[in-house]
């Protein structure tokens, strides 16, 4: 079984019969392609497998041929090597875990900054030029004034978009985000929305995990191209 | 990786600080300890250097060894001038170098000898002159600053090697000449012809022929080494003893001293170790999750091992220069207070802490190597799945 690698406008096409865990569980995901440009949104209760759905796409988890395939932008994750699977972040996978989490002896802009100056070979000229996007992402997203404060010194909201920022900010073909608008307020919520919504009008692709409807609602709101998948208790 | 390293490290700095202190103290000790042991071994073939052969009243050779090489003990007793003129005409001998003791000033033995005892030291002459008259004294740099004496003060030397003795009031000297430093034991020393010595102690000795306390002999070959003591030893009344074996069998009587202290020293390289292990652990304890983040955003392996490794790197090469700092005030004060004649060669010590360096990333490496198996075992879907 090989994934359609082939379709440019495929971002991702997802083929997982039976995901084995470590702890020898098994779970079945359904075959899920998502074109560029949309928005995919993956609900299910609790253990229905959309952290693992999303674990496997952005690389985190190994997928072994016999389980299934799965194809991102054209790269075929099934069999490669934990450096191949980490090679596609940030660039082509950006991923926003569950887990609120800055760097806490970072600033916001550099913690913001972390996919592009740890994770990839810079020069000064790439380095100015993500700062530049850096800015621009925190004031789309309503935190340019936080820029320079220290992740102890902002709110989980706050916190919440700056994740969310750095995720974006390698200009990833694909968006990986885990229950994003978790512990959020109505304001901070739609603020993410918007910043998500203004990636994908851009020529991003987005697969999100969530069981907030008023989440998606604000997505529906601000995206026509907000598509829905419910995963089925296992 | 190393900038967040840093950064870290400014987060918690008593923790840095504390593990800093644990590893210098274990670095300096090491350090001190092969540093001191090879200069006081150099030191000792320093002062040796130039005599193969001692020779003296019958007795120990190590007591002679150390009265006439070092002149840290006394002598067994004297020889005649006699006998020592009979070993010049030695064919296996290039070098004699009769030497009496028996007086001191201020704690400064005198020294009843040939002008060619400056040569056996490569002693130049810094005031004054070389040139002596019986009752003539010429000082050793470090005697001359000790006994604040200069050029034309006179003194009266006192019987025996300890200060109390009896002086030889009628008998005084004049000092005509002050050496150079050498970092040798003639620093100490205060210089005088035979004559002096002779005419210091007129009436003392029972004997009436001229005596000297050592020769001091030069041998043109190894071969002589291996024969002419035995030979001198058998055959008359005389004690030959070679520095070099005395010395060596005196460091190998205190052998297990040195052992004691490098295991101490080991000892505290192991906790040294032990204390870069934990802090590292601790901050790996402590960051987990950022460095699941790290790995997220797409942070390869070596790049998260570089961090760590960064980590324990700044903590023993702080710890190294501190260890340096603290081993080169201890040798300074060696130097300068507690034994001022000691001979310390720099070129060694930067060997040393070029040495240490090199160990002390080693040991970086190895202090962090069970947080880098952690660090690299991370499960980063799950770090991250929890809130």
């Amino acid at each position: 079984m090989q994934p359609n690698t082939a379709s440019e406008s495929l971002i991702a096409d997802i083929r997982v019969a039976a995901f084995r865990y470590a702890s020898g569980a098994t779970i079945a995901l359904p075959d899920i392609a998502i074109e560029a440009g949309e928005i995919v949104i993956v609900s299910g209760r609790s253990g229905s497998g959309k952290s693992t759905l999303l674990h496997l796409t952005t690389g985190v988890l190994a997928l072994r041929r016999e389980q299934g395939s799965l194809g991102v932008a054209g790269v075929d994750l099934a069999d490669v090597s934990q450096k191949e699977r980490d090679a596609l972040r940030p660039c082509i996978v950006g991923w926003m875990p569950q887990r609120v989490h800055l760097l806490h002896p970072l600033s916001v802009l550099e913690n913001v900054l972390v996919p592009i100056s740890m994770a990839m070979r810079t020069t000064r000229n790439t380095m100015v030029d993500a700062r530049v996007r850096a800015h621009t992402l925190l004031d789309a997203a309503g935190i340019a004034t936080i820029a320079d404060k220290m992740p102890n010194a902002i709110s989980v909201g706050q916190a919440s978009r700056a994740c969310a920022v750095r995720a974006l900010l390698a200009k990833p073909k694909l968006l990986c985000a885990d229950e994003p608008s978790a512990a959020l307020d109505r304001e901070n919520s739609t603020a993410l929305a918007k910043l998500i919504a203004s990636y994908v009008r851009e020529g991003g692709t987005a697969l999100i995990a969530s069981h907030d409807f008023a989440f998606v609602e604000r997505l529906k709101h601000e995206s026509e191209s907000v598509r829905e998948i419910v995963l089925k208790s296992q | 990786m190393l900038g967040l390293a840093r950064k870290y490290i400014a987060e918690s700095p008593w923790q840095f600080f504390l593990a800093v202190a644990l590893c210098s103290l274990g670095l300096a000790s090491v350090v001190s300890v092969i540093w001191l042991q090879e200069t006081l071994e150099a030191h000792a073939a320093r002062q040796a250097s130039g005599i193969d052969l001692v020779i003296g009243a019958k007795g120990s050779g190590l007591q002679n060894t150390l009265a006439a090489v070092y002149h840290a003990d006394v002598p067994n007793g004297n020889i005649p001038l006699a006998a020592v003129e009979v070993l010049e005409k030695n064919p296996q001998i290039s070098k004699v170098n009769p030497i009496s003791l028996g007086d001191s000033v201020g704690g400064a033995r005198i020294v009843g000898a040939r002008p060619t005892f400056f040569a056996l030291y490569d002693a130049k002459i810094a005031r004054g002159t070389i040139e002596m008259q019986p009752m003539d004294a010429v000082l050793g740099a470090t005697a001359a600053r000790r006994l604040k004496l200069s050029l034309g003060d006179r003194f009266v030397g006192n019987h025996g090697m300890a200060e109390g003795g009896e002086a030889h009031d009628s008998h005084p000297y004049s000092v005509v000449g002050i050496l150079a430093p050498t970092g040798r034991v003639i620093d100490e020393l205060v210089v005088t012809p035979l004559e002096s010595v002779w005419i210091a102690h007129e009436g003392h000795s029972a004997s009436t022929e001229p005596e000297v306390t050592f020769a001091l002999i030069a041998l043109r070959s190894p071969v002589a080494m291996a024969t002419l003591p035995r030979q001198i030893n058998s055959q008359t009344n005389l004690q030959a003893s070679a520095p070099a074996i005395e010395s060596a069998r005196l460091l190998a009587n205190f052998g297990w001293v040195a052992l004691i202290v490098k295991a101490f020293a080991a000892a505290l390289i192991v906790s040294a170790m032990l204390a870069t292990f934990a802090a590292i652990s601790q901050a790996l304890e402590r960051r987990e999750t950022d460095l699941a983040v790290l790995r997220a955003m797409g942070v390869s392996r070596r790049r998260v091992a570089q961090l760590l490794v960064g980590e324990a790197l700044y903590i023993v090469l702080a710890a190294l220069v501190v260890a340096c700092v603290m081993v080169s005030a201890g040798a300074l004060w060696l130097k300068t207070a507690a034994l001022p004649g000691l001979y310390v060669d720099g070129s060694f010590g930067v060997i040393v802490i070029a040495a240490c360096a090199i160990a002390a990333c080693g040991l970086a490496l190895v202090a962090s190597l069970p947080a880098l198996w952690r660090a690299y075992r991370i499960d980063v879907a799950a770090q991250l799945s929890r809130s």
